[in-house]
């Protein structure tokens, strides 16, 4: 579980130290105030040795296509675009501390090959007048529990976007960030697959059941190239599960990836969304189960004081220590996180105070 | 929709109740004294997870002055030492000036 979270230089933080995260954390604060960005910087850690790491945020923020030069890729991670600072994530996980440092070189030495231009009785040929090549890099240093670090490259070559992985990654910590739009979360039917297959395909019916209580039976359906999770509502035949609404389809999304995760970590952007709020408040008891029984963290953004009054009024009365609440403020450059825990919580919604 | 209670003032009037709240309010208004938010901390019990909760929000920086006013009871000095020990544990930023006041009511007899 992550219980600390410190961030450098990386997009709207110059700076970011937060602690006290549990195993349900959900996050809230202004526009613009680095909700999502958190959400990035937990993921993109873990993200490790892929090379679409870095155009994956991009996208994630509905860029689809960028010019392939150190501005447009790597720049907007950096802080006020200066990708002359290093940024550094790192985090407490499970009582250790793991970190990424990223680095801009503008002059990073790459070996090309020089194939053989002929052949003469036998013997190979290349030409004499290459010169060295230099390219642009983001240099990505980790440093992981046990003392095992590496450093990866990822630069800009001659065929288009390439990475040097410094090493194997140990990597075995899952973590997943879900997108905002449902219709891009197509792993849904292979981990329904999986779970059907380990016999558990009904512990997640419990939680959506509290949006739609006539659900009687999930499957997946084949049509094509097209894998869909149906449901079975009653109607004499069964419908996508997409087709009955945001919050069926966001809610099935996560308890998915609870159920299928094992101990790990899930960051949901915009948690409440397409949840009315008369069922926010049992959607949430399911979903604090559904972290404790499948051993899984929960962190979510929101705006909605609705969603916040909800988790807190979910939290299992035994386990007051499994909710944390974050408002993130800015002052100038600064990010303050200013961190509640559920006697926090209880003070404040108890007094009706602005607590977004 | 009504909004939720913020902080508007840099001088706070943390109170025990809401009878206290609305006699300060009134108090305040009738000797003229603006500038002063009551705010209900509610049963002693609560009040070391009210402030802890408190000076976590935004506008608690720009607080400058800081009073409490809370019940004797039966024992004045172990009512202020329990405000004392709620507002050690709070750890309120020590970093910029702000004044704090403890005011202890005693019960006439």
């Amino acid at each position: 579980m992550i219980t600390g979270v410190s961030i450098k230089n990386f997009k709207v933080f110059k700076s970011l130290e937060a602690k006290g995260l549990s195993r349900v954390t959900l996050i809230s604060g202004r526009n613009n105030c680095g909700k999502t960005t958190l959400l990035e910087a937990i993921f993109t850690l873990f993200d490790r040795n892929n090379l679409h790491n870095i155009p994956h945020l991009l996208n994630r923020r509905g860029v689809d296509q960028v010019v392939l030069r150190p501005e447009e890729l790597w720049a907007p991670i950096f802080h006020n675009y200066e990708m002359k600072e290093e940024i550094e994530i790192s985090l407490t996980k499970n009582g250790e501390r793991e970190s990424v440092t990223y680095r801009y070189l503008d002059s990073y030495p790459r070996t090309i090959a020089s194939g053989p231009v002929g052949e003469t009785g036998g013997v190979k040929l290349i030409q004499t007048g290459q010169s060295s090549t230099y390219m642009q890099a983001l240099e990505m240093n980790y440093r992981l529990k046990d003392n095992v670090s590496f450093t990866s490259h990822c630069f800009i070559g001659p065929g288009g976007l390439e990475l040097v992985a410094g090493a194997m990654d140990p990597q075995n910590y899952p973590v997943a960030i879900l997108p905002i739009d449902i219709k891009t979360s197509m792993g849904d039917p292979e981990r329904f697959g999986i779970l059907d297959i380990d016999g558990k395909a009904d512990s997640i019916m419990e939680i959506l059941k509290v949006i739609e209580p006539n659900l009687k039976s999930l499957s997946v359906v084949v049509r094509g190239d097209t894998k869909l999770i149906y449901g079975d509502v009653g109607m004499g035949r069964k419908i996508p599960v997409l087709y009955m609404g945001e919050g069926l389809s966001r809610l099935l999304t996560l308890s998915l990836q609870l159920a299928t995760f094992g101990k790990g970590t899930v960051l949901v952007d915009e948690i409440g969304t397409g949840i009315h709020h008369s069922v926010l408040p049992n959607v949430w008891k399911a979903l604090f189960q559904a972290a404790e029984e499948f051993d899984c963290q929960i962190i979510g953004t929101t705006h909605s004081y609705e969603c916040i009054e909800a988790a807190y009024s979910a939290v299992p009365p035994n386990k007051l220590d499994s909710f944390t609440y974050i408002r993130l403020a800015r002052k100038g450059d600064i990010t303050i996180p200013h961190v509640f825990d559920y006697e926090m919580m209880q003070a404040a919604l108890e007094s009706d105070w602005e607590v977004r | 929709m009504l909004d939720h209670e913020s902080i508007k003032q840099e001088k706070l009037l943390l109170v025990e109740g809401m009878d206290a709240k609305w006699f300060f309010i009134y108090a305040l208004k009738a000797n003229g004294i603006e500038g002063v938010q009551v705010i209900n901390f509610g049963g002693i019990g609560e009040f070391k997870a009210k402030i802890r909760s408190l000076k976590e929000f935004d506008e608690f920086s720009n607080v400058k002055t800081l009073v409490i006013c809370r019940d004797a009871e039966t024992d004045p000095a172990a009512a202020f030492q329990s405000v004392i020990d709620s507002l050690r544990i709070a750890e309120l930023p020590q970093s910029r000036c702000l004044s704090t006041l403890l005011w202890v009511l005693l019960r006439s007899r």
